[in-house]
């Protein structure tokens, strides 16, 4: 059993924790849910193992990018634009989901829309994404709540570079369907892909 | 010939996007239901040649859509592709492999996908 101050440092450590994963509101919540205020009893928090993705690692798995690329080739209506608006929407809603099951303590929660989230991502390749999710998927079964918003900061930020790079693809594949297409979607699409090249470029694509 | 025909009973759109693109590519007919309440009632009216099954599912989930498609005359003898990310261990406890139905862990490769899909139907 813990005595009262070492509950009391646990509490402060997982406030700063959630203040520092930028969930300012959840963490507000959370403390107010209870969750901070109680967390699994053991000997000490150790810190959640850096979620950053292994220097060389693509954001996109190659393989499974040429597969959706040819599977785009194949098709008139858009695939590959169809498959990843269907990613983005549903990653959009399930990111919700999970905040809101950060919020209410609800490790069960966290652990389904986790589960769900990872299914996408390795439709397209997505592969550390994934491993991000598989985290916060476990830390959700196993009650690891005090986990949940660093993981959820990182998942969020490796999907804002997956999302980007997947625009750039989506892009490219249009542009390979209309060569002489260049309306003001595909310009938009293209200033933003300075950056986006930017993003490729440094995971060794 | 008519094109063979195949029901994806999944909740994930993104998994159904894509495997309709695969398997329409491979020159199936694709059929889809997103839940494990419409599951059965598709595979009544659609009768068709495979079904791929995922496990979590809303409304009940692929275990119970599993039971009731063999309880059903017209479609006990489907194969039946348990296409899930739950591991395979669990999924076989409910569920042996057998002639007519086939484990395969998710996100398997489209190679990977198809070669399962063909070996189910005997080719």
């Amino acid at each position: 059993m813990m005595n009262g101050g070492q509950n009391g440092i646990q509490r402060q450590e997982a406030a700063q924790q959630v203040e520092n994963a930028g969930l300012g509101d959840d963490g507000r919540a959370l403390r107010s849910a209870g969750v901070v205020g109680n967390p699994p009893e053991r000997s000490g928090n150790p810190p959640v193992p850096g979620w950053a993705r292994p220097p060389g690692e693509p954001l996109i798995d190659p393989v499974v990018l040429a597969e959706l690329h040819a599977l785009d080739q194949g098709t008139e209506d858009g695939f590959l634009e169809a498959i990843v608006g269907d990613f983005q929407e549903a990653m959009r809603e399930q990111l919700e989901i999970a905040r809101h099951a950060l919020r209410a303590g609800d490790g069960a929660a966290l652990a389904a829309v986790a589960h769900r989230m990872r299914g996408g991502c390795g439709v397209l390749g997505a592969r550390h994404l994934a491993r991000i999710c598989q985290g916060l998927e476990s830390a959700g079964r196993e009650g690891r709540l005090l986990e949940g918003p660093p993981l959820l900061a990182a998942l969020e930020g490796e999907y804002r570079q997956v999302q980007r790079a997947m625009d750039v693809e989506v892009a490219s594949s249009a542009q390979g369907r209309c060569p002489g297409l260049t309306s003001a979607v595909l310009g938009a699409l293209g200033a933003r892909s300075t950056e986006q090249a930017g993003v490729l470029g440094a995971t060794g694509r | 010939m008519n094109p063979r025909r195949v029901l994806i009973v999944d909740d994930d759109k993104v998994v159904h996007t894509y495997l309709k693109a695969l398997l329409e590519k491979e020159g199936f007919k694709v059929f889809s239901a997103l839940d494990a309440m419409q599951a059965p009632m598709m595979a009544r009216q659609v009768k068709p040649d495979l079904i791929v099954l995922d496990i979590g599912l809303p409304a009940g989930d692929g275990y119970a859509v599993h039971g009731r498609i063999r309880s059903m005359s017209w479609t006990l003898s489907i194969p039946i592709l348990v296409y899930t990310s739950r591991a395979k261990d669990e999924v076989l406890q409910h569920l042996p492999e057998s002639g007519d139905l086939a484990y395969l862990s998710k996100p398997a490769s489209g190679p990977d996908f198809l070669a399962a899909i063909h070996k189910l139907l005997g080719e």
